[in-house]
């Protein structure tokens, strides 16, 4: 099989972009050819980092004024459309999702997404991807070629880019932030305007309000989850100061962000971070498949929840069942004294 | 501005406990004893619809509110409700077919609907749903009419001269962009939108209007209806196991649960993080 990696170079989440895919190539890729990455960018002062951490010995990079889904799927079709290859992977983040069935729309093939795994038979590709809000795990064939699919995030462990001294990158380039489109390489024609501004002729005015700091959450060895059963964003706002008591990192729920108890972005689970921390407590938290996606990578699940008969109850490693507030309020206590009595490396 | 909104409505999927999840034949699953509830990405769509339409309105600007479902009877409920907080028309498209993992098919259906009305500039949907998950709906009927979509929006205000002004949530930050319609919008997580409660008075007053039907073999060729063709099969489905050990720390107090913690499991770890 012949396979093309899409990555948004635009992003400064680039270089995970490109280790979550060459995690997933490595995996399940393995007797695939890879036939290029096509990465989008929009300046040129970020190319050799780019070109170093594509996953692939050829790269072909796209220089477009900033990321646009209507101005890359319109470059995309074109540069495709007489292409053979049979598989497109893009990255499990927005623009990936986005982009993917979209893609696979235009040159008329198959899409799926949020793939955890994938593997080959004759004139298919079989995709396996949660389903039924992750309660269950679903098997799929795709048979329409090319194959475009987006990978569900955290699936597999990301992979760094080897770094190959001895091999030469093959890379290509094209400028569409200042070329007319109607250039030889997109056989674009007749119309006045530029194909990126025929693409975005619905925009009358943009905007971009870069993303304030990330919340670490991703790489924390040590997170705290406050759940809707904590009621409240005082008590939410209390639970950040516990968090930083215990050392801990604060994620939430999707009750809690969408309640605008917290920033969105320490929303746990399959809408928002897939965390891995060695520990984890969670407090008021049901525990739904959805949220527990997005912690079931941690090594050590403690739950606090006064329902014995709580889904989370069952699938963490440890629980209390009673008040949360309760439980911490002690828990803090106890850390504090032992820290005061050089107990603890904490 | 005449703004289609096209909702989901879904198991309470939460709400099954583990041994409910059987699969029966054609990988159906029986979901149909738990309650229902909108998706919540569907129900933002729904109530950001509305905002809208108030700030449209207090600048003077006419705002014409259809929403749209796709299933039985039953979801004639969620139709008057919607009715009740004044949207100006409900519709529903009658289906029996199972379209779980069809999103190709539901989106020929919308868009084919909307070719059909010629009205809305506007459409507005969730951008996924937990049942099939396929999130795909809103970035194909985008495609099926040849119109943009903002992806992961999570908040529609109205602009000058019939523009929009439309928040979006990309990897790396906030989109703010100023679009000429007609556009499709696809909901991503949007703070602070559940969907309001209309009031008793609304209820009498809106909520007995009629909800128009329409069959789904007007906008769905029958035979794509009984095999959609989406370019992809479902071949196996599996319950996922989370299960762990959940030992319950025992204790009489809280304090001495927490003590329970701390000595017994967690004061090695810490020192090792
Ligand atoms: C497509 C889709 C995507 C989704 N994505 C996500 C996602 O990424 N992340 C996510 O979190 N959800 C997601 N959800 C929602 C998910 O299905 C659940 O609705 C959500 O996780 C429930 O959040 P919760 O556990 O905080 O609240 P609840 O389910 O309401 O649970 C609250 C818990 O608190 C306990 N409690 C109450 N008071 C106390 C107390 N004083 N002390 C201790 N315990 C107490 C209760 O017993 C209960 O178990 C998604 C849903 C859909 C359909």
């Amino acid at each position: 099989m012949k396979h093309t990696i899409v990555l948004n170079g635009c992003s400064e989440t680039f270089l995970s972009q490109a280790e979550e895919v060459n995690g997933f190539a490595a995996a399940y890729l393995k007797d695939s050819r890879a036939d290029k990455t096509i990465i989008f960018h929009c300046t040129d002062r970020h190319k050799p980092f780019l070109i170093a951490n594509s996953p692939t010995p050829s790269t072909q990079l796209i220089r477009l004024p900033r990321y646009q889904p209507e101005i890359i799927l319109r470059t995309l079709e074109q540069l495709e459309a007489s292409s053979n290859t049979e598989l497109y992977l893009f990255p499990g983040d927005f623009a990936g999702s986005e982009l993917s069935p979209r893609l696979a729309y235009r040159l008329g093939g198959s899409s799926l997404i949020a793939v955890n795994k994938i593997s080959r038979t004759e004139n298919a590709l079989t995709c396996h991807k949660a389903v039924y809000s992750n309660y269950m795990q679903a098997e799929f064939k795709l048979s329409e070629r090319p194959y475009c699919i987006s990978l569900a995030k955290g699936s597999t462990d990301p992979l760094p880019i080897a770094v190959e001294n001895d091999v030469e990158k093959d890379v290509s380039e094209i400028d569409i932030a200042n070329q007319e489109w109607s250039n030889t390489v997109l056989s674009f024609k007749g119309d006045q305007k530029s194909e990126p501004e025929k693409a975005c002729a619905h925009i009358v005015d943009y905007e971009f309000v870069k993303k304030e700091a990330a919340s670490g959450l991703e790489n924390a060895n040590y997170i705290l989850v406050a759940g809707r059963g904590v009621k409240m964003k005082e008590k939410v706002d209390k639970l950040h100061t516990i968090a930083g008591q215990l050392g801990a990192e604060l994620g939430v729920s999707r009750p809690v962000a969408m309640s605008a108890w917290a920033p969105l972005n320490k929303l746990i689970g399959v809408s928002g971070i897939m965390a891995k921390p060695q520990i984890c407590i969670t407090a008021a938290v049901s525990g739904a498949a959805a949220f527990y996606t997005g912690i079931e990578k941690s090594k050590l699940i403690i739950a606090i929840n006064t329902d014995r008969g709580a889904p989370i109850i069952r699938a963490s490693d440890l629980a209390i069942v009673d008040d949360y507030e309760k439980v911490l309020d002690e828990l803090v206590q106890i850390i504090t004294e032992a820290q005061c009595k050089g107990d603890t490396s904490l | 501005m005449n703004i289609l909104t096209c909702f989901k409505i879904v198991s309470d999927l939460d709400l099954m406990s583990e041994s409910d999840w059987v699969v029966e034949d054609h990988f159906r699953i029986n979901t149909s004893f738990v309650k229902n509830m909108i998706n919540p990405y569907d129900e933002s769509a729904l109530e950001i619809t509305l905002l809208y339409k108030e700030q449209a309105e207090k600048l003077g600007s006419a705002v014409n509110l259809s929403a749209l479902t796709i299933g039985s009877k039953q979801l004639d409920a969620y139709l008057k409700t919607l009715y009740a907080l004044r949207f100006d028309k409900a519709v529903r498209i009658e289906n029996q077919h199972d379209l779980r993992f069809s999103p190709d098919a539901i989106s020929t259906v919308i868009a084919n609907y909307v070719k059909v009305i010629k009205k809305p500039e506007v459409i507005i949907l969730g951008r996924q749903s937990g049942v099939g998950d396929n999130a795909k709906t809103p970035l194909l009927v985008a495609e099926h009419l040849g119109w943009p979509c903002i992806s992961q929006a999570v908040k529609i205000e109205p602009a000058s001269e019939g523009l929009l002004k439309v928040s979006s949530m990309a990897d790396d930050g906030l989109v703010i962009e100023t679009i000429r319609p007609p556009c499709v919008l696809s909901i991503g997580n949007a703070p602070n939108s559940y969907l309001r409660i209309p009031t008793l008075k609304d209820k009498v007053n809106y909520g007995k209007k009629e909800i128009e039907v329409l069959e789904i073999e007007n906008y769905l060729n029958q035979a794509v209806l009984e095999q959609p063709s989406e370019g992809h099969n479902i071949t196996g489905l599996k319950p996922i196991n989370h299960k762990r050990q959940g030992v319950v720390i025992e204790g009489s107090t809280p304090a001495e649960k927490a003590q329970n913690l701390y000595h017994n499991y967690l004061q090695e770890r810490l020192k090792q993080l």
